[in-house]
């Protein structure tokens, strides 16, 4: 067995100690939370091992799951099921401590059986990168695994601990085996705060206060999240107090929501989700926007604040950065200035001084009268566009097989950190990437390989400077992800998981006793 | 008679396949459902074997045959993105689809043929054109719209009824309305032109001759006889309700066959698409064909038109 040469790390934690808490005695669970939730729930979403790459997951599993490590108030790598965790010096190796008396919803215990078999499973985002580099998950004792990965990978803790997948949220081995795939999406049992009570889907899911829960016991006994897809349905029920907090409300429905005496609206101060323009037309030596003037006048003809005070009340941040703040390894650019003059001025040294007719125009659904803004921005010195407005999906799978072409908006929201922002949309092996600079690449290989921190970080501050100076990407906003809040609500638990876009943690949550 | 339905019975059951056709060729044309299952990075091999396992790597006229013959069975599939049977779905919401069509078909039989026939027996007063008005205006507001309207002044102003969702009985008046006014109009037409007919017949005048009450010439003899085309009318006008249920339900989130069917077209959930469409589908052929073997009968004429 490979000897492990353990070094102290910062987070090797002591939990409690970390978060001030004990498992002091608590007021029983009171109450009925509501949300109007702005998508359709899935099933899939009740089950750890189909998390797609994307937060709206999370926001199930923070009540019904809980993981090994997770982001929480304390960091975005705190132990949870587990009670630390640590990395071996040659990086090869991994392992976790399970915390001891951690329980199921029906009474059994967390194991590290329970541990290798939820990440066996797992086949959600992220599941081929992951288990292609682990070559084992040894279970060392009831309490204990051991990750050994094939090689050093500085991104186990990012693929593994983070939302970036669900790869690290421990389902009960023994009642899965026993119900089946379809048997526990109809009756999830997890080791979470909140336990399992029922789901009409596409409708609601409640769920009940478990007081077993190993952290502390919730606050409030009952939550309920309501799927309604119309704004102004769930800004109606907000007002009428039908829900305790709405999320994603935008333009004058939110203004409405802000004038309501005791109603108040918030949003995550940092946020993983950001706007740009790509153009995939760049890599053409033929096309205009092949000239770097051309996209620098682009970027200087978008008015970013007034497009963020009309479309998110000023809750988003403009940025001139590709990568956001709340990512690690980020690198923060100022915003390009608003200067319609100049990007007139640039315009005509690329040769274009009465513009030119750039295609079609792909706005990010459903955003289209920021489209329409944008699109107006353009206009303004003389690239000419022509609207296309396709569903979600279609254009998702349209961009992926890269079917567009011309001037798309995209946004993504996906967790992680630089790097993996950056393989999706960048690197030569990227989802989205429709040009690869060669430069960039042997960057992104090397800081691929690079196990000290420090200098993966310069590599990955090296590639955002390249793509900042060649304009290669035009970024928007930080995009703001504003909820309403009703008045009777005391703690609805927005930021107290840095960059979380939903409520959490479900257990922190309180209302104002009535 | 027998002839006839036989007849009857099998156009409703090639008009049933042509529609079985048309919405598997249209689910397919809009893209590729494996495209949203698959994870982002899920690779070729991955979305060859999911496209295998649910046979959409057959040719078309395989797929559309395994289709058509587990259809008739009551199977359409598995949701994707609830991953249960997509017909223990549609049975789950059918019951709140059905309460607000009901409910819709009652507010406009209640609205709609009593102030017909008052337009139609005080035809050029300004009640009958106040009563137009009142249609048009229901014809002329989108539903959408209509409902928003409502939702402020009666949910969040006056705080009389809930503003969305489905529990108490309260919960469906405002849905029952807006789903309701739109079709008000067309059966107050009707049933106006209907009794207008009726009103000039001779029969009519005899009636009045013979000095019988106004509301006994009007109810019993006049409204009686101008009654057939209104209920024809307002059985298929239920079935209509229903397929036009699906804006009124996002609006209110209303859990119906309609909220279900858009979120199914949005994540392209195309079991769920092509069992609703089946179903809303086989309803209105029944419905029609139900009228159709009524008009056989209380009119033999029919029977033998070609």
């Amino acid at each position: 067995m490979r000897h492990l040469a353990l070094r102290a790390r910062a987070f090797v934690l002591s939990l409690p100690l970390l978060l001030g808490l004990a498992p002091a005695a608590s007021a029983a669970p009171e109450g009925t939370m509501t949300w109007g939730v702005h998508i359709t729930l899935a099933s899939r979403w009740l089950d750890p091992a189909e998390t797609e790459g994307i937060i709206t997951p999370f926001m199930v599993l923070y009540a019904l799951h809980d993981a090994l490590v997770k982001p929480m108030p304390a960091g975005i790598n705190t132990p949870s099921l587990a009670e630390s965790f640590t990395q071996s010096k040659d990086g090869l190796t991994y392992e976790f401590v399970i915390r001891k008396g951690v329980k199921f919803h029906n009474g059994e215990p967390v194991t590290a059986e329970d541990v290798k078999f939820s990440f066996d499973r797992y086949r959600g985002s992220g599941a081929k990168a992951l288990k292609d580099r682990v070559k084992e998950l040894q279970i060392v004792d009831p309490g204990r695994v051991r990750f050994h990965l094939k090689e050093p990978w500085p991104d186990f803790m990012t693929f593994y601990g983070t939302s970036a997948t669900g790869a690290g949220w421990i389902v009960p081995k023994k009642y899965v085996e026993h119900v089946g795939d379809d048997g526990f999406k109809r009756s999830p049992i997890g080791a979470g705060p909140y336990k399992f009570v029922s789901f009409n889907p596409g409708v609601e899911l409640v769920l009940e206060a478990w007081d077993g829960y190993w952290r502390k016991t919730p606050n409030i006994k009952r939550l309920v999240l309501r799927s309604m897809a119309e704004e102004t349905t769930r800004a109606a029920a907000l007002k009428k107090g039908e829900v305790d907090i709405a999320y994603l409300l935008s333009g004058p429905v939110a203004e409405d929501i802000r004038r309501m005496p005791g109603f108040k609206l918030v949003a995550p101060k940092e946020s993983p989700a950001i706007f740009w323009v790509d153009l995939p037309d760049q890599w053409d030596p033929k096309s205009p926007w092949h000239d770097r003037r051309v996209r620098l006048a682009t970027s200087h003809a978008l008015d970013r604040q007034a497009l963020n005070q009309a479309e998110t009340l000023g809750f988003s941040t403009p940025t001139g950065s590709l990568i956001p703040r709340a990512l690690e390894f980020s690198k923060v650019f100022p915003t390009p200035a608003f200067d319609v003059q100049k990007a007139k001025q640039l315009m005509a040294e690329a040769g274009y001084p009465n513009g030119f007719d750039a295609g079609d125009f792909y706005p990010w659904p459903p955003y289209f009268s920021m489209g329409e803004a944008l699109a107006g921005y353009l206009q303004s010195i003389g690239i000419r566009t022509k609207m296309r407005i396709m569903e979600r999906a279609t254009m998702t799978a349209a961009w992926r097989d890269r079917k567009l072409k011309n001037v798309i908006i995209g946004i993504t929201g996906a967790g992680g950190n630089a790097a993996t922002r950056l393989e999706a949309y960048v690197s030569k092996g990227g989802i989205y990437t429709s040009g690869v600079m060669p430069d960039v690449e042997d960057l992104f290989q090397r800081q691929a390989r690079e196990t000290d921190v420090k200098k993966r970080e310069a590599l990955l501050h090296q590639i955002q400077q390249i793509l900042h100076d060649r304009v290669t990407q035009i970024p928007i906003y930080e995009l703001a992800f504003i909820w309403g809040v009703h008045p009777r609500v005391e703690e609805p638990g927005v930021n107290l998981i840095r960059s979380f876009a939903y409520s959490a943690p479900l257990e922190d949550l309180k209302l104002k006793r009535q | 008679m027998s002839r006839f339905i036989l007849g009857r019975l099998l156009q409703s059951i090639v008009s049933l396949v042509v529609v079985s056709m048309v919405v598997f060729v249209l689910v397919r044309l809009s893209g590729d459902p494996i495209r949203i299952m698959a994870p982002p990075e899920a690779s070729e091999a991955d979305i060859a074997l999911m496209r295998n396992y649910l046979g959409l790597d057959r040719p078309w006229p395989v797929q559309y045959w395994n289709f058509l013959t587990r259809a008739v069975q009551g199977d359409f599939g598995k949701s994707v993105r609830f991953r249960r049977p997509a017909m223990e779905l549609i049975v789950e919401r059918y019951g709140a689809t059905l309460e607000l069509g009901g409910l819709a078909v009652l507010i406009v039989i209640a609205v709609a043929l009593p102030v017909g026939v008052y337009a139609a027996v005080r035809r050029g007063t300004v009640l009958d054109y106040l009563a137009r008005g009142f249609a048009a205006l229901g014809q002329a507001v989108p539903p959408f719209w209509l409902g928003l309207l409502l939702v402020l002044l009666f949910g969040v102003l006056l705080h009389l009824v809930p503003t969305s969702g489905r529990g108490s009985p309260l919960h469906v008046i405002l849905p029952g309305i807006t789903l309701g006014w739109f079709a008000v109009a067309g059966l107050m037409r009707l049933t106006r032109s209907s009794m207008l007919d009726v009103l000039g017949t001779e029969y009519v005048k005899l009636a009045r001759i013979k000095g019988l009450p106004e509301r006994q010439v009007i109810w019993k003899h006049a409204f009686k006889n101008a009654a057939l085309p209104v209920v024809t009318f307002a059985a298929l006008l239920f079935v209509a309700l229903l397929n036009g249920s699906i804006i009124v339900e996002t609006v209110f989130n209303w859990p119906g066959l309609g909220l279900l069917v858009i979120e199914a077209v949005d994540s392209r959930d195309y079991p769920i698409v092509q069992a609703v469409v089946m179903c809303l589908s086989a309803m209105y052929i029944g419905v029609n064909l139900l009228v159709d073997v009524l008009y056989a009968y209380l009119n033999p004429k029919i029977r033998y038109s070609p």
